[in-house]
């Protein structure tokens, strides 16, 4: 079923995240945290709630800023760069809360996308081929459309873009099963058009079905990397840091 | 029924100046997050050059350079001064630039002295239009003109361009624009230059209608921010609804019991208050950070 993990070679890596410590004032959430991405690899980050999660995802996007470690992306460094710059070197973060501009329209939304980029990515037509209840809601306010289309435009607003690495934070999380369907259709496509990912999910299942390798990350560290078939055979490993 | 036609234009005139310094305010809290008492300030300074501009070169160039001259002022501010108050909570921002109009109001003060000033408009300028029932002077129908035609520009630029959209973006959400790539420091400065020189056309344009002293900023300031608040803070079409209506209010009070027309525009900021807590045309929804 599943193909053997590739652990990829310095060359190959694409997203490297390497002791890294993360703050918030004074209560230490990151605890030498490390991973890394190969290119094209799709890789998820699992965890319960409040392990440190978002903030891994934060802290390489410059969001949040680790006082001590390195993100590097192609090598180049990125702590200590301004969030736009981050995501300028092609680093997409698609947030947790979806943040869908609900003073503009799904197409202004599209359109912001594509006016911020550095490089484009997927045309329009390319997005709506894939999105199509995108195209049937274009002139509807960022309120006015429902969560699982929410999360489809703001994955959407990362892919007009030219994206290195999509950091994709619980899409999941709080959609209908049929909703759930389509958007794990939409992350496989994603897979195959080669996009580099990492996934963060608690819905253990709908990452594993995707996942290349993954990581179980735990009161902020780094418990477990391996593949998803490890991960679905050890039960102890599920009941230790996944079981809710 | 002439002279309430009279104040009728008249209060259209009074409410597009303060429509104009309100939509400043508003897309500039929008934008920034910033609770702009220097605003005022804006539109002094560009009086003041306006009437030395006028006085020296012509009243053309007094309406080319005031809005430079404030706007390049503001991204002053903006860059030496404001930029250390973003993170700090909105009492810093207050007082800094409250301190800011008292020191541009005392400078002005010093330099010009406190007496009125006001600039003849060119000859070509001084006539007046009949309008049915009355004559009116031709420049304050041009000046309404004016500000209408530059108010319209202001709204294709937020609307219709592409810097717009990432001032209305930003307006709503900041993070996720720098999460997009999106520049929101520069666009953030552009509103500001952009407000400021709004102001500064408006106070170079409106001196020879309204003459100027050192504490006119303060004295639009005022019922500016009345407007924003009766409208809806960050509205655009609350600024310009809200300015109308005090514009109004304000010259109509004055025709029919002048000593109330001051007083008449807090009656009814406290009525839309307790009506409607985000003004006629804000919205309710609590504005992400
Ligand atoms: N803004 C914040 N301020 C303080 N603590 C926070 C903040 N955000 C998250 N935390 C804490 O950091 C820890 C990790 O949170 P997070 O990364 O959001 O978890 P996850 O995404 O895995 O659910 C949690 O204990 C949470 O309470
Ligand atoms: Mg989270």
């Amino acid at each position: 079923m599943t193909a053997p993990a590739v652990t990829p070679t310095a060359a190959q890596t694409r997203l490297r995240v390497d002791g890294i410590n993360t703050y918030y004032g004074d209560s230490h959430v990151l605890r030498d945290v490390s991973l890394h991405i190969g290119a094209g690899e799709t890789v998820a980050l699992l965890g319960r709630n409040g392990v440190g999660k978002t903030t891994t995802l934060k802290s390489i996007v410059g969001w949040l800023k680790p006082r001590t470690g390195s993100v590097t992306l192609d090598g180049e460094e990125l702590v200590g760069c301004e969030m736009m710059a981050i995501a300028r070197k092609g680093i997409s973060l698609v947030p947790e809360e979806r943040r869908i501009f609900t003073n503009l329209t799904v197409a202004e939304n599209l359109k912001l996308a594509q006016v911020t980029a550095q490089k484009p990515g997927w045309t329009l037509d390319h997005v709506y081929e894939k999105f199509p209840r995108l195209r049937e809601r274009l002139t509807h306010k960022g309120d006015e459309i429902s969560g699982g289309e929410k999360q489809m435009l703001a994955i959407a607003r990362a892919l007009v873009q030219d994206v290195k690495v999509l950091l994709l934070d619980e899409p999941t999380e709080g959609l209908a099963p049929l909703i759930v369907r389509e958007v794990e259709n939409v992350i496989r496509e994603i897979k195959s058009a080669g996009i580099t990912t990492l996934l963060v999910e608690q819905n253990l299942y709908s990452a594993l079905a995707v996942a290349d390798r993954c990581y179980i990350i735990d009161q902020g560290e780094i418990k477990f990397e391996g593949t998803p078939a490890q991960v679905r055979t050890d039960e102890d490993l599920r009941r230790r840091y996944l079981h809710v | 029924m002439e002279a309430l036609f009279q104040a009728m234009i008249g209060g259209l005139v009074l409410g597009l100046i303060y429509v104009a310094i309100a939509v400043g305010l508003t897309i500039i809290f929008g934008t920034l997050r910033l609770v702009n008492f220097a605003h005022g300030a804006f539109y002094a300074i560009g009086a003041y050059v306006g009437l030395v501009i006028a006085q020296h070169i012509g009243v053309g160039w007094a309406f080319v350079a005031a809005p430079i001259a404030v706007a390049l002022f503001a991204v002053l501010l903006d860059r030496l001064v404001l930029r250390l108050f973003y993170d700090k909570e909105p009492t810093a921002q207050l007082l800094v630039t409250f301190g800011i109009a008292l020191v541009v109001e005392e400078t002005l003060r010093l330099i010009f002295g406190a007496t009125t000033q006001q600039y003849a408009m060119p000859a070509s300028l001084q006539g007046s239009v009949t309008l049915g029932p009355i004559t009116y002077p031709a420049y304050r129908l041009l000046f309404a003109g004016g500000v209408i035609v530059m108010l319209a520009l202001v709204w294709l630029f937020i609307e219709r361009t592409n810097y717009g959209l990432i001032v209305r973006a930003g307006i709503r959400d900041r993070i996720m624009v720098q999460l997009l790539g999106g520049n929101i420091h520069q666009a953030s400065t552009i509103v500001f230059a952009l407000g400021a020189a709004i102001a500064g056309l408006v106070g170079a344009a409106a001196t020879p209608i309204y003459s100027i002293d050192p504490a006119t900023g303060f004295a639009f300031l005022v019922p500016s921010f009345v407007v924003v608040v009766v409208g809806g803070l960050g509205s655009f079409w609350g600024a310009v609804l809200g300015g109308l209506l005090i514009g109004e209010l304000q010259s109509l009070t004055n025709l029919a019991y002048a000593p109330a027309s001051n007083v008449v525009i807090y009656l009814c900021m406290a009525l839309v208050l307790l009506l409607r807590p985000q003004g006629l045309l804000g919205e309710s929804e609590v504005i992400r950070q």
